[in-house]
């Protein structure tokens, strides 16, 4: 009996003791996101003039919640032109560089890229060692005039084997999307 | 409010001529209610196999025995199996008082006015049920009740709903302590293997003033019987298979006990792989769990004795790969495909990415002190750790590590005093308090969606109970005071931690009366004004919730939620043709907290997500819950329940969402307790059955609330046996199920996975068990 209730006593007073310590105030660091992307650029550099360049970029500075991201287009494309694209991706809360970490894992990502300005197309100019498309570095062709948007989204463990998957079909490629933007775009 | 054995037994020995090998047992059985004898009750000795049946006077006559120690097993229709030990050393007269105003209605037990300081009903499931469903979550074998359902996110995690209240609402109680678990989210199952309980009970009524935690939405009650005078080691090992996702488990409870000092071990282990919807396998929903309780009761002196209990429940689960889905884009595509993305055409055991690793540990201290006349004093002390690791599918080789990483560690104190003040009136007073602190490791590189936070919940309450010639009454007050100390992170740039301080006081009522109405009826009506504070996740929840697509926010200005229930209930107590119970329900509740999509999006690199909102609304939720046995023979039974619910918002009179579609089920059981010959085979105790249930669409949706229309509804054929053969010192148990018989392709309103995949196909469960 004695020994029951000093057992149970001392429980007591270990738990009050610790609860009314325990306060809230541990000093600790707010966290780095470390996967986080806020940042994604897609620079076009045309063929045959490398000082005729357009520049994509999205920016959520704040991150996720608070304020929204913004998208802006900087320049217009010509018609009838071929562009070397370069896709790049950061994390500048932390600055971090984030397309390393792509190319790393390069067999479980991919970069889509849709549009809605007829006769623009674009062409994979990289591989995974699988001799899968990644979308690190693309070209973009321009046909006729025309204005719309381009969506650029990039998926982790998308099923690169899918039908129409490795030609930037997003149909079937499923996985999770990491990044998903979209620009307006002219065609002159 | 522990359950007391459900039959109970009063021996008187006479000592008369002892001779050898000529010694006698007889007696008499009565029903301790009514006081009249009870027929057809099997009294039967387990170390010779032999045994009587009672006549229709409730008499039994057992001779030439020799002096002996023996187990007694008395069974009766109504009433779980009872053992009991006897030292045989001179001729014996029983007499056997059976408890007998207990109900069966299709396997779930209904204890009603079982304790004169509750006036409460109760459903309980037993542990033969449990056991008999070894492979079966918490909330899925509390959905055998009328009236409770279970909310899934897939197929290793369900969340009891008990009429239409779930999560938050919901109070879970084991071995009398609430379960300080991690309960925010639909993908947050209840911490407790049901392996080691010897009974599960659900309170659907009003509410339950007793427990500290939300008293607004029903109780469960996880119960761990311990009542054993058997100085002999007793218990049982089973071990079942499950052909959908080759399912294993093993279990085993062990108990001994003398009048001064007894315990009971349980412990249990259980590994599953991938299930099967009819046409594919549901990739990565495997688990496997490990789990252990230990109970031990002793009395110190002829006032006090002590109780010890402790448990650990382990588990992994896997969470469906093609449910866990990105943005707004990825949901679309997913809705649009027959079958999930990553589906694979080989079964496997492995659990991948996404997962949850949950270790839940509880050890409790209790003493209890009587003066065997009018008081009686319960202190008790618990301590609960939990830690919960969520893993999601990462980049950069951060698959292994959690997502979310929270430990909630808790400490539960509780004083109780229960005074009889004459013999028709009892009082029992409380205090209670629990304190917690949850914690997130920070290592997980992702923003916590919970913030770090010391929680402190007091409780006082009270409650009468009077009789009065047929009549109880139950009148309780009860007042809680919440207090919460947050440390959350700002959304805005730089990200500071903010201490911020909550409190809340509530203040709840319950009446009850019972009476009896005829010779075999009674009526309930349970009266009871509940609140509840809002749960951190409520107020604080800031972040895409991965796997649900949604953006959600909490809302710190959010007011407690304040209920009132009326709920009345009327049965028959008769066991000869046709018993029913019906239970209509009528729940308001204002500021009730619902997660409510907004109408703007929020734009993040990810993509567009959705915004969802806590906000509160007042609603009105009422139903009827229905059960019915029908004894077509003395062998022959049909069991029908059936339960509608209906919930609005009243504003804008508009439906509540997540609630249970009406649902219906009929089955046709035949049970046989005497010697019976099956296939050559001579069995002491068989029991087939054949069920059919129906689920009707749920048409009370509100379809700017949701992604996709309500599913179809489904019927499902289900078919379950049991056979026992008792030998000299062991029973044998032999038990299976054929679940979804037909495999029937469907999917159900209360799974988030609907949006994804269908439900489960054909399983079949085969069992064996020995008592010993």
């Amino acid at each position: 009996m004695r020994s029951y209730s000093l057992l149970f006593f001392s429980t007591l007073f270990l738990a009050i003791t610790c609860f009314t310590s325990c306060s809230n105030d541990d000093d600790v660091m707010v966290p780095e996101e470390e996967e986080f992307i806020n940042q994604a650029i897609y620079t076009l550099t045309a063929q045959n003039d490398p000082t005729d360049i357009v520049v994509f970029t999205f920016l959520d500075a704040d991150g996720e919640g608070g304020l929204d991201g913004i998208s802006t287009t900087l320049g217009t494309l010509k018609a009838g032109t071929t562009y070397n694209g370069v896709a790049t991706f950061a994390n500048t809360i932390d600055g971090e560089d984030i397309t390393e970490e792509i190319a790393e894992e390069d067999e479980e990502h991919q970069i889509f890229f849709q549009t809605t300005v007829a006769g623009l197309t674009f062409a994979y100019t990289d591989q995974d060692p699988m001799g899968n498309p990644i979308g690190l570095t693309t070209t973009a062709t321009t046909d006729a005039a025309g204005t719309g948007t381009i969506t650029i989204t990039l998926r982790h463990e998308p099923a690169k084997g899918a039908s129409g998957v490795s030609d930037g079909d997003i149909t079937n490629a499923g996985g999770e999307t990491d990044i998903e933007v979209t620009f307006d775009v002219t065609v002159e | 409010m522990l359950i007391r054995s459900i039959c109970l037994f009063l021996i008187l020995s006479t000592n008369l001529f002892a001779q050898d090998c000529n010694l006698t047992i007889q007696g008499r059985i009565i029903d301790n209610n009514e006081g009249t004898e009870l027929e057809y009750a099997n009294v039967y000795i387990n170390e010779l196999s032999q045994g009587c049946v009672s006549d229709s006077l409730g008499y039994f006559f057992i001779d030439n025995l020799c002096p002996n120690n023996y187990h007694l097993t008395i069974s009766h229709v109504g009433c779980a199996d009872v053992n009991y030990f006897i030292t045989l050393t001179k001729d014996t007269i029983l007499s056997i008082n059976l408890k007998h105003n207990d109900q069966v209605l299709d396997d779930v037990l209904i204890i009603g006015k079982a304790l004169s300081d509750d006036s409460q009903i109760k459903h309980s499931i037993n542990e033969t049920s449990i056991q008999d469903h070894a492979l079966t979550l918490l909330a899925d074998l509390t959905a055998d009740i009328p009236g409770v359902s279970s909310l899934k996110t897939g197929y290793g995690v369900s969340k009891p709903i008990i009429q239409g209240n779930y999560g938050n609402r919901v109070n879970i109680l084991n071995n009398g302590i609430p379960l300080a678990g991690q309960k925010w989210g639909t993908d947050h199952a209840p911490e407790i293997d049901p392996l080691t309980a010897s009974s599960l009970n659900v309170i659907k009524g009003a509410s339950a003033l007793e427990h500290l935690g939300s008293n607004l939405g029903g109780v469960i009650l996880i119960e761990h019987e311990l009542s054993t005078t058997d100085p002999h080691l007793h218990g049982f090992a089973g071990y079942s298979f499950e052909t959908n996702g080759r399912g294993h488990s093993l279990s085993t409870m062990l108990k001994r006990g003398t009048e001064k000092s007894k315990w009971r071990f349980t412990s249990s282990a259980k590994k599953g792989g991938d299930k099967r919807a009819p046409n594919y396998f549901l990739n990565n929903t495997g688990f496997q769990e490990i789990n252990a309780s230990l109970l031990h009761k002793r009395v110190l002196n002829s006032q006090w004795n002590a109780e010890l209990f402790a448990s650990s429940y382990n588990t992994e689960i896997g969470i469906l790969r093609g449910g866990h889905i990105g943005n707004l884009t990825d949901l679309n595509q997913a809705f649009d495909r027959e079958v999930p993305f990553f589906t694979e055409e080989e079964f496997s055991y492995a659990i991948e990415a996404p997962r949850q690793v949950v270790n839940h540990n509880l050890a409790k201290l209790k003493l209890n002190y009587t003066d065997n006349y009018k008081h009686s004093l319960n202190l008790s002390g618990a301590a609960q750790f939990n830690f919960r690791k969520e893993y999601d599918v990462r980049r950069g080789n951060r698959t292994t590590i959690p997502s979310m990483n929270v430990n909630k560690f808790s400490f539960f104190s509780e004083i109780k005093h229960k005074w009889i003040l004459n013999k028709n009136t009892i009082l029992k007073s409380g205090v209670q308090n629990l304190s917690a602190k949850i914690k997130n490791d920070f290592d997980t590189g992702i923003l916590p969606i919970i913030p770090n936070h010391i929680s402190n919940e007091t409780g006082l309450f009270s409650i009468l109970n009077y009789q009065y010639k047929k009549h109880d009454f139950e009148l309780g007050i009860r007042y809680d005071h919440t207090y919460y100390d947050v440390k959350y992170i700002t959304t805005e740039l730089p990200r500071v931690f903010v201490d911020t301080i909550h409190t809340y006081s509530n203040a709840s009522g319950l009446f009850v009366w019972n009476t009896q109405v005829g010779k075999q009826s009674v009526f309930n009506l349970s009266i009871g004004l509940a609140s509840r504070a809002p749960a951190i996740n409520e107020l604080f929840s800031n972040g895409v919730h991965q796997g649900v697509s949604g953006y959600e926010k909490g809302d710190t200005d959010l007011f407690p939620e304040r209920s009132i229930k009326t709920s009345a209930t009327f049965r028959t107590e008769s066991d000869k043709f046709y018993q029913f119970e019906v239970n209509a329900y009528h729940q308001q509740v204002d500021n009730y907290i619902l997660l409510v999509p907004q109408f703007d999006v929020i734009a993040t690199i990810r993509g567009i997500f959705p915004v969802f909102r806590y906000e509160q609304k007042d609603v009105n939720i009422y139903g009827l819950d229905f059960s019915s046995r029908l004894n077509l023979s003395k062998h022959i039974h049909s069991n029908f329940s059936a339960s509608f619910i209906k919930g609005i918002e009243v504003e804008v009179n508009r439906p509540l969402i997540n609630l249970p579609s009406n649902n219906f089920k009929l089955d046709l059981e035949y049970e046989r307790k005497e010697d019976v010959s099956v296939l050559g085979l001579k069995f002491d105790n068989i029991n087939f059955s054949l069920e059919g249930t129906y689920t009707a669409k749920q048409f009370l949706i509100n379809e700017e609330l949701d992604y996709l229309p309500a599913p179809d509804a489904y019927f499902l054929l289900n078919a379950n046996f049991a056979a026992e053969k008792k030998l000299e010192h062991n029973t044998i148990r032999c038990f299976g199920s054929i679940s979804n018989l037909l495999n029937t392709e469907y999917r159900d309103y209360l799974n988030r996975q609907r949006y994804f995949a269908d439900e489960t196909g054909i399983n079949v469960t085969l069992g064996l068990r020995v008592n010993f």
